[in-house]
């Protein structure tokens, strides 16, 4: 037994050693050759866009103090590029103090509206003049778009702004005040009032009301006044397209306008691959040559990429990213590399492409982005490093 | 205190059945466990259904490799079924095997890979004294065993510039295993006939990916699995030729393996760095392998000397896959050529049966060379072709009935033309082979 014991146990140990023994010094390049010949390379090519246009989406212009967009524009703009656009702002207002005694037992005396321009798009040298209608209808403004209409009711009062930033305060006609006493002084207030529209009558700028310093003031006595804020925002908005160019196209912020853009993913020159990377790229034009001087155009500063899945609903947003000095934006990052891998693999329900402008830019800038005849390096292209497979 | 003759017997068999029983239970996983994580093979393992791995004793395997014609009752013999019929002992075998690779191309060295891998599991009983007997034997049919890493470095920004580094990475791991019940039968004192059914399958895993480093990339590994099962038969006979003078023999002894269908089922998966960004596809198909036949002579001029030499034949160039293959092409059908391998050993024992020679005369000495044609290439005009010998000892334990067998294996594959590349290997075998009684009738009373 003993002899038993040993002979195993030295079988063991041999085993044991012989399987450690296994791996490798030096594995690198080891038949490489071989292998090389039967696969290919990493590599790197780069598709340009196939395709881009305007897909009749409206922006995204409502918000309110914590979401969406930051302000409400309202006029009439001429632009040498883009065209001419009107755009309709609505503002609402929320109690943003607890009413006092004295206020709710006397009939309201005084009312007077801040407008806090935050934004001038146009010229700069010439006032806007605005009609200021009631809104009768309640209205929501969370992912609301450019392309919504809202009634609007009788007209409260007219007033010119100057197309500058700064606050413009506007008093309120005794009528109005003698309308809305009741409503102004109700504990439902939020649900009974739906704001105001400003629509302009004469002008080339569009403003922009801003959420801070913008308010409605009421006073019931002297001494005694109740300050309503703005809580919610919209634009809706017109446009009339310029003359349209063979060399760009336009991204319209606070339009209805996004552009769809759409790769070749699927193609000879790009066969199913392990997909690495992906840089979306595409070159912005500068127009500002064409602007006669105290024409305001605030820049656009941001642009994002998403992508819509062929129920022409579900979108993914991709990435938002800043224009580099040369007026390039490019796009590269991971989420956009999975997208593309699963397009390649023809695993994905992707429709297209969306360029956008985020909504919290709140303007009406645009971007001129290269697409047309200049070069291929000036298109909009996807730079994809990847691996064949074979 | 005296103690009955046969205690101490019986409890040294009861300790050898427990050995044995622990090798099938540590040893097949183990096999299994290595077959799927071990990678650093030859590079040749990467094409077709890998390397082709052929393993039927300790004995014949430092013989060449061959066997057909060889029986005897020290092992149980799996080359050929019907020499199961020479069975006395039940026998259980098993091994190792560590090969060592150093690979060069043309002009330069590229490097040295060296992997480890059981051989084979194998049990084999008489029904009948040294008339009938039955074995079952696990051991690997194809070897998927390679690894290689290419480092590069690319310009994934052309407009900006600036070159990334970046290694390419294959793998291939897996292969397909036989398991396979046999008899065989003496029907008359110079022939044996003998049937073994062989169920094949196994996983064939492939992998390729690239790595970056860099978090501005997405690493991606891209990793194929082929699954594939399937019976096929194997017929043996073996004749012992007469008019031979008293103390020498001559055997003739055959095998036909017949073609069969392995059904399959790929999958490919891709799989990130980055978390769970996992794209399956499967497909099903069939692989037909093709018909082989196997010819061996052995011849015993005294008991102490044995020689054999085999040759082996598989017609691959019948060979049809729903599968793209490396080396192969499912829409042309081609890329596969027949298998031919011969060998030839000699076996030198002092012993020469005598039970109870002195231990140096019962360690038995051999020696053995082949040639083997590979079934598929890289390059589909040269043949890969491996040269080799082999040689071993057979060092009897202390346990009757036991040994331990060391065997080596020199030798080279391929050919530095054509941009293949020369495998020069040594592999070392350690194989362990059990002989008892066990299913002896106790006398009653």
């Amino acid at each position: 037994m003993f002899k038993t014991k040993h002979f195993f146990s030295g079988f063991f140990a041999l085993l044991s050693i012989l399987i450690l023994m296994t791996g490798c010094d030096d594995r690198t390049n080891v038949g490489i050759g071989l292998v090389d010949a039967q696969t290919e390379e990493s590599r790197v090519i780069t598709l340009s866009a196939t395709s881009l246009q305007d897909n009749e989406l409206g922006d995204i212009t409502g918000g309110n103090a914590s979401s969406g967009a930051s302000r409400a524009l309202a006029g009439v703009v001429d632009d040498p590029v883009a065209g001419h656009m009107e755009a309709i702002g609505l503002l609402d207002f929320v109690a943003s103090s607890q009413f006092g005694t004295s206020f709710l037992s006397q009939p309201v005396t005084f009312a007077d509206l801040t407008v806090s321009i935050d934004y001038v798009y146009g010229d700069t040298t010439q006032p806007v003049t605005f009609e200021m209608y009631q809104v009768n209808e309640s209205w929501i403004s969370a992912f609301t778009r450019a392309d919504t209409t809202i009634g609007t009711g009788a007209l409260v009062l007219t007033t010119t702004i100057p197309a500058v930033e700064g606050d413009h305060v506007v008093t309120m006609p005794a009528e109005w005040i003698s309308a809305f006493d009741g409503i102004l002084r109700s504990s439902t207030f939020t649900d009974d009032f739906h704001g105001f529209a400003l629509r302009a009558t004469s002008g080339n700028a569009i403003l922009g009301v801003g959420f801070s310093g913008t308010s409605l003031r009421a006073s019931s006595t002297p001494g005694d006044t109740v300050s309503f804020s703005l809580s919610k925002v919209l634009t809706t908005s017109t446009r009339i397209p310029g003359s349209v160019s063979s060399e760009y196209l336009l991204l319209q912020d606070g339009a209805a306008s996004g552009l769809d853009v759409s790769f070749p993913f699927l193609s000879e020159e790009f066969p199913e691959a392990l997909v690495h990377r992906v840089l979306v790229r595409l070159n912005t034009v500068d127009l500002s040559d064409l602007y006669p001087p105290g024409f305001n155009r605030p820049e656009v500063s941001l642009l994002g990429l998403r992508v819509v899945a062929d129920d022409n609903v579900t979108r993914l947003i991709v990435e938002e990213v800043g224009i580099a000095s040369d007026g390039s934006l490019t796009f590269d990052n991971n989420i956009l590399t999975n997208v593309v891998q699963s397009v390649n693999l023809d695993k994905s329900s992707l429709d297209r492409f969306e360029l956008y402008l985020p909504s919290n830019q709140s303007g009406v800038g645009f971007l001129a982005i290269q697409f047309g005849v200049i070069s291929s390096e000036s298109l909009p292209r996807a730079i994809v490093t990847f691996t064949p497979l074979k | 205190m005296i103690h009955p003759p046969c205690l101490h017997s019986n409890v040294q068999k009861l300790i050898q059945r427990i050995f044995a029983l622990t090798f099938l239970v540590v040893l097949l996983p183990a096999y299994i466990l290595l077959a799927q994580s071990q990678k650093d093979g030859s590079i040749y393992s990467r094409f077709g259904l890998g390397e082709r791995q052929q393993f039927f004793t300790s004995r014949s395997q430092a013989m060449g490799g061959g066997g057909y014609a060889l029986a005897g009752t020290r092992y149980t013999n799996f080359a050929n079924p019907s020499a199961l019929s020479n069975q006395i002992l039940t026998r259980f075998a098993s091994g190792l095997s560590f090969e060592s690779i150093k690979v060069s191309a043309e002009g330069f060295e590229q490097g040295t890979v060296a992997s480890g891998t059981l051989t084979a599991v194998q049990i084999g009983f008489p029904l009948i004294t040294n008339k009938t007997g039955l074995g079952i034997s696990f051991s690997p049919y194809t070897r998927v065993s390679y690894r290689v890493d290419s480092p590069s470095s690319i310009i994934s920004d052309p407009e900006n510039g600036g070159e990334t580094p970046l290694i390419s990475r294959f793998g291939g791991s897996g292969g397909i295993q036989k398991l396979s019940l046999a008899t065989g039968h003496r029907v008359s004192p110079r022939i044996s006939l003998g049937l073994s059914l062989d169920y094949l399958f196994g996983i064939i895993e492939e992998s390729q990916g690239s790595s970056f480093n860099s978090s501005l990339f997405v690493d991606r590994t891209v990793e194929k699995t082929l699954r594939l099962r399937g019976v096929t038969a194997t017929l043996g006979a073996r004749y012992v030729l007469p008019g031979l003078p008293r103390g020498k023999a001559l055997v003739i002894g055959g095998t036909i393996s017949l073609p069969t269908t392995l059904t399959g089922k790929r999958a490919l998966a891709l799989t990130t760095t980055i978390g769970s960004d996992t794209l399956a596809t499967t497909a099903s198909g069939d692989v037909k392998l093709p018909l082989a036949g196997a010819l061996g002579v052995a011849f015993q001029p005294n008991a102490k000397w044995t020689l054999i030499a085999d040759a082996r034949y598989e017609g691959w160039s019948s060979f049809e896959s729903d599968f793209d293959l490396p080396g192969y092409s499912a829409s042309s059908n081609s890329g596969l050529d027949n298998r031919l391998r011969l060998s030839a050993g000699a076996e030198f024992w002092p012993a020469g049966g005598r039970p109870f020679a002195n231990y140096g005369s019962r360690i038995a000495y051999r020696l053995g060379v082949y040639s083997d044609q590979s079934y598929v290439s890289p390059d589909g005009g040269e043949p890969i072709r491996s040269l080799g010998i082999t040689g071993g000892l057979s060092i009897p334990s202390l346990i009757p009935g036991t040994n331990i067998d060391l065997n080596i294996d020199i030798g080279r594959r391929g050919t530095t033309s054509n941009g293949l590349v020369r495998d020069r290997y040594i592999r070392f075998n350690l194989n362990i082979n059990f002989g008892d009684r066990w299913f002896d009738r106790l006398p009653l009373g």
